[in-house]
């Protein structure tokens, strides 16, 4: 798993997994939460930039088309 | 006499189990009648953990109504919150986001406590599945909570339906307290002048689609919760089409809320619901919320090293970028007046909280998609 890869090189060897209060806490999941945590507000952040560029794009081609409607 | 027995054979199989469903049942009557805590969804939903937990009720089984409206309305196709959506879309005036864009940001960093409270839910021991499903309370949007949970098939549907309608009423509440905690009250006081400028109906038009077309490029799982939303939006800003955006936003909206609540119901059964794991997703929504409202804060803050003076933003505004629509907003403008009676934020928050709506929707299809690959969904 190329996360995992990237998470051993980053903070080296893991640990393995430990008992919580729910459950046994497995690296993978760890690894795989954390992994979304980086890619879904990396992901969110895309999507609002992209839709910040659409409005702006929107607003600069109907301004002018506003004095005519 | 013992051909009566069929008279209290009910009452001799009432379990304790069944008793604390009815109290919570009657406490969220109590929240909703009382504490004006999100009544229409409270209501149905405590009437309905009353009705199922019933001994032998007849709204479960195969001729149930409360299990056949859970299979054909959510379990299906999610077809009741996604329903739900196309009424939402209808209420929503995108007016300040589109007159105010870079207010999108805060819809985005609003989303914080999510992803935050998914590494807490995995740290505290739950499964992948269950700890995305309880890290989307943070949405602050009822419909994306069921809709994700119930994809993911969490084990604490019930549970997290209660936590994100429950929290999204204590927003006057949790809200004020997170952005205390991490702002000044200089800060609180910045004065942000509102300059609004005109959007054009082209745009207004223009806007559901292209987000739609956007959404479902990048995150595919999320068109059915963007489509719906801007669906109703379409309706309402076509400006063709007035009878129906009235149904949409009223009739259609109202409909639904009376059956999603009592649907909902089927997972507040006393033997899935009763639970330390229930427990625990309650408290992990709150820390959802509280992220979230952190997680918008911080971020104004960091834009705030960058802008020139005179240009500041009010960390509280990026507070609200939760989805909670339009309490956070107001509670930001309380909170500004309350600091400074001429600091009226009202509209900035307005168009944080409304990109919020679309953070939200935006972060449940991620998820969704996210979870194809960590879980194989």
């Amino acid at each position: 798993m190329t996360v995992q890869v990237l998470f051993q090189f980053l903070f080296g060897p893991m640990a393995a997994d430990f008992q919580s209060l729910m459950g046994v806490v497995k690296t993978d999941d760890l690894i795989g939460s954390l992994w979304l945590l980086l890619q879904g507000m990396v992901g969110i952040f895309i999507v609002m930039v992209v839709i910040f560029l659409v409005i702006f794009l929107l607003r600069k081609f109907t301004s002018g088309k506003k004095k005519k409607e | 006499m013992s051909d009566f027995g069929f008279l209290i054979e009910g009452v001799q199989n009432i379990t304790w189990q069944m008793i604390v469903m009815w109290a919570i049942g009657g406490l969220l009557i109590w929240l909703a009648i009382k504490k004006d805590f999100e009544p229409s969804l409270l209501i149905p939903m405590g009437f309905g953990a009353i009705l199922v937990n019933l001994p032998f009720t007849g709204v479960l089984g195969d001729n149930g109504i409360i299990e056949w409206l859970y299979n054909i309305g959510i379990a299906a196709s999610e077809a009741m919150p996604l329903l739900l959506f196309v009424g939402i879309g209808a209420m929503i005036d995108f007016g300040p986001l589109l007159s105010n864009a870079r207010m999108l940001l805060f819809g985005g960093a609003a989303q914080f406590g999510i992803f935050m409270t998914v590494v807490l839910a995995v740290l505290l021991g739950f499964p992948l599945k269950d700890a995305m499903s309880a890290g989307i309370i943070g949405a602050a949007d009822g419909p994306t909570s069921i809709l994700v949970s119930q994809v993911l098939d969490s084990n604490y549907k019930g549970a997290i339906a209660v936590a994100a309608y429950s929290y999204m009423a204590l927003v006057p509440i949790i809200q004020p307290a997170a952005i205390r905690l991490v702002t000044t009250k200089k800060e609180r006081s910045i004065r942000m002048p509102y300059n609004p400028q005109s959007v054009s109906k082209t745009t207004r038009i223009l806007f559901p689609i292209i987000v739609t077309v956007i959404a479902g490029l990048v995150a595919p799982d999320s068109v059915a919760l963007v489509g719906f939303l801007m669906f109703g939006n379409l309706l309402r800003e076509c400006g063709k089409l007035d009878s129906l955006k009235e149904t949409a936003a009223g009739p259609l909206a109202n409909l639904i809320t009376i059956f999603l609540g009592i649907t909902i119901a089927f997972q507040m059964k006393a033997d899935q619901f009763l639970n330390w794991g229930t427990l625990l997703i309650m408290a992990l929504g709150l820390f959802a919320f509280v992220f979230d409202t952190v997680g918008g804060v911080l971020f104004a803050k960091l834009l705030n090293v960058f802008l020139p003076k005179g240009k500041k933003i009010n960390p509280m505004v990026g507070g609200a970028g939760i989805s909670a629509f339009p309490m956070s907003a107001r509670v930001i403008e309380k909170m500004g007046i309350k600091e400074d009676n001429q600091n009226h934020l009202l509209m900035h928050a307005v168009g944080a909280n409304v990109a919020g709506q679309i953070g939200s929707v935006v972060a449940g299809g991620i998820i969704l998609n996210l979870a194809g690959s960590l879980l194989g969904v």
